[in-house]
C-alpha cells in the first residue's frame, strides 16, 4: 500500500506512528487508530460563528472574573477581597516571586492568550480576512494550552473557602460566579475548537478558497 | 502489518496537524504550513524524561517534609506541610476535603512518577505486552498532571485574603516552591516522553 503526503485521507497517529487513512467521521463519532486507540480526527464544529460567540463570552467572563472580587473575608467589620489576578500579585507581596509567576501564569496569562487567541482566529476566519500574525499565535498557542489551569484554580477557591468557612464569614463575590459559568462555556470550546481543524481552515483562507 | 511513518518518510506535524514528507529520518524539516520543526520521534526522548522525573523525585521529598506556609495568629507561627493539612481537615470532619487536597498534592504526583518510571523501563526492556494499555496510561499522565496545582493556588489564595492586620497572616513557604517545581517539571518529564517508542521494536 502506498500512501501520499498529499491525500488528505491518509494520518500518521502521534501516539504510535501508524499510517493510515481516515475517513471523515460523521456527527458525534470519533475516528480512533487502528493500532493504539487514540482518537485520530472527531466530527469538527464546522459552525465557526458559534464557536466565536462562545470565546468572546469567555472573553468577557474572564474579564469580569479579572476584574471583580473573586472572594471576600469579612473579620471584624473589615473586609479583604480578591480577584483572579490578585491570587498571583500576593505572591509577589510574598517575594516569592517564582511562584508568583508560575501562578499568574497559569491563571491569567496563559488563560488570556488561549482565549484571545481564539477570538482572534476565528474571527479572522469568520470575516475571511488575513489578519496579521494569526499563523504565528496559532502555532505558539499549541504550547501555552498545557499550562492554562483555570479549571484547577476554580477547584482551589472551592477549596479555599471551605477551608475558610469555619473561622471567618467568606464571601463569593461577582467574579466567582462569572469564573463559575467561565470553566463549562470555556470547556465546550474547547471540545469543539479543533486546532488542526483551524489550521486547513487558515491555509484554505490562505489560498484564496 | 501496518505501516510506520518512519519507515515511510511521512511525519504528522505535531503543531498544524499537516502530513508532511521526509526523506531523510535525520534531517531537521519544518512544517510548510506552521513552520514547526519537525522530527519522526521526540529528540533523546529516554534520557530527558529520565532527567527531568529523577529531578522531580528529588525534590518530592523537601515539598512534603519542609513546610508549605507560614500562619500566624496572634504572635503565634504555625508551619504547615502538605501532609499536616491533610490530616488537619481529617480530623476536623472535612474528609472530603482531605481526599481532594490527598489524592491531588500526594497521590497524582506519585502516581505520575511511577507510571513515568514504568513507561521508560517498559521501553528499555523492549517489552512488547500491552502496548494499548501502556499507551492509554501515558495519556492519562498526561491529562492528570496539572490537578496538582491546586494546592499552590489555595496557598496563593489564602495569601492574598488572609493578611496581616486582619485576624491572622499566611505566607507561602519553601515547601510549596520544591511542590511547584514538582509538579512542573513532571509536566515537562510527560511532555518529553514520547508514547511512539512504545510501538517501535527497539530503541532508537
Amino acid at each position: 500500500m502506498t500512501f501520499s503526503a498529499a491525500d488528505p485521507t491518509v494520518t500518521v497517529c502521534h501516539d504510535c506512528d501508524t499510517v493510515q487513512r481516515v475517513p471523515v467521521p460523521g456527527r458525534h463519532f470519533q475516528v480512533r487508530c487502528v493500532r493504539c486507540r487514540n482518537v485520530l480526527a472527531s466530527c469538527p464544529a464546522d459552525n465557526l460563528e458559534a464557536l466565536l460567540a462562545l470565546s468572546v463570552t469567555t472573553g468577557v467572563l474572564f474579564l469580569v472574573a479579572n476584574l471583580a472580587p473573586l472572594l471576600s473575608l469579612e473579620v471584624h467589620g473589615s473586609l479583604m477581597s480578591t480577584s483572579l489576578s490578585g491570587a498571583a500579585l500576593a505572591m509577589f507581596d510574598a517575594d516569592q516571586r517564582v511562584l508568583a509567576v508560575v501562578v499568574l501564569f497559569c491563571t491569567v496569562l496563559g488563560p488570556a492568550f488561549v482565549i484571545g487567541t481564539q477570538i482572534y482566529v476565528l474571527a479572522a476566519l469568520h470575516l475571511r480576512r488575513r489578519l496579521p500574525g494569526a499563523r504565528y499565535i496559532l502555532a505558539t498557542v499549541s504550547h501555552v494550552g498545557p499550562w492554562e489551569m483555570m479549571d484547577v484554580f476554580l477547584l482551589g477557591t472551592i477549596v479555599t473557602m471551605i477551608k475558610l468557612f469555619s473561622v471567618a464569614t467568606i464571601v463569593p463575590g461577582m467574579g466567582l460566579y462569572a469564573f463559575a459559568v467561565l470553566i463549562p462555556v470555556f470547556a465546550l470550546t474547547e471540545s469543539q475548537l479543533d486546532l488542526h481543524y483551524l489550521w486547513d481552515r487558515m491555509e484554505s483562507l490562505d489560498a484564496g478558497r | 502489518m501496518t505501516a510506520r511513518g518512519i519507515d515511510l518518510g511521512l511525519i504528522g506535524c505535531t503543531v498544524c496537524g499537516k502530513l508532511v514528507r521526509c526523506g531523510d529520518p535525520g534531517a531537521r524539516v519544518h512544517c510548510p504550513r506552521c513552520s514547526a520543526t519537525l522530527r519522526p520521534r521526540k529528540p533523546h526522548s529516554i534520557q530527558r524524561t529520565w532527567a527531568l522525573l529523577l529531578a522531580a523525585m528529588i525534590l518530592y521529598v523537601p515539598a512534603n517534609l519542609l513546610p508549605i506556609m507560614r500562619t500566624s495568629q496572634f504572635g503565634d507561627e504555625v508551619a504547615d506541610t502538605i501532609l499536616s493539612g491533610v490530616v488537619y481537615f481529617l480530623f476536623n470532619g472535612d474528609w472530603p476535603l482531605a481526599l481532594i487536597i490527598f489524592t491531588a498534592s500526594v497521590l497524582v504526583p506519585l502516581l505520575k512518577m511511577l507510571a513515568l518510571v514504568y513507561l521508560l523501563v517498559s521501553v528499555q526492556a523492549g517489552d512488547r505486552s500491552g502496548r494499548r494499555q501502556r499507551t492509554s496510561l501515558y495519556r492519562v499522565t498526561e491529562l492528570m498532571g496539572r490537578w496538582s496545582m491546586v494546592d499552590v493556588f489555595v496557598i496563593a489564595l489564602l495569601t492574598a485574603l488572609v493578611q496581616a492586620g486582619s485576624l491572622a497572616s499566611v505566607a507561602p513557604d519553601v515547601g510549596a516552591i520544591a511542590f511547584c517545581a514538582v509538579v512542573i517539571l513532571t509536566m515537562f518529564a510527560a511532555m518529553s516522553f514520547d508514547p511512539r517508542l512504545i510501538w517501535d521494536r527497539q530503541v532508537q
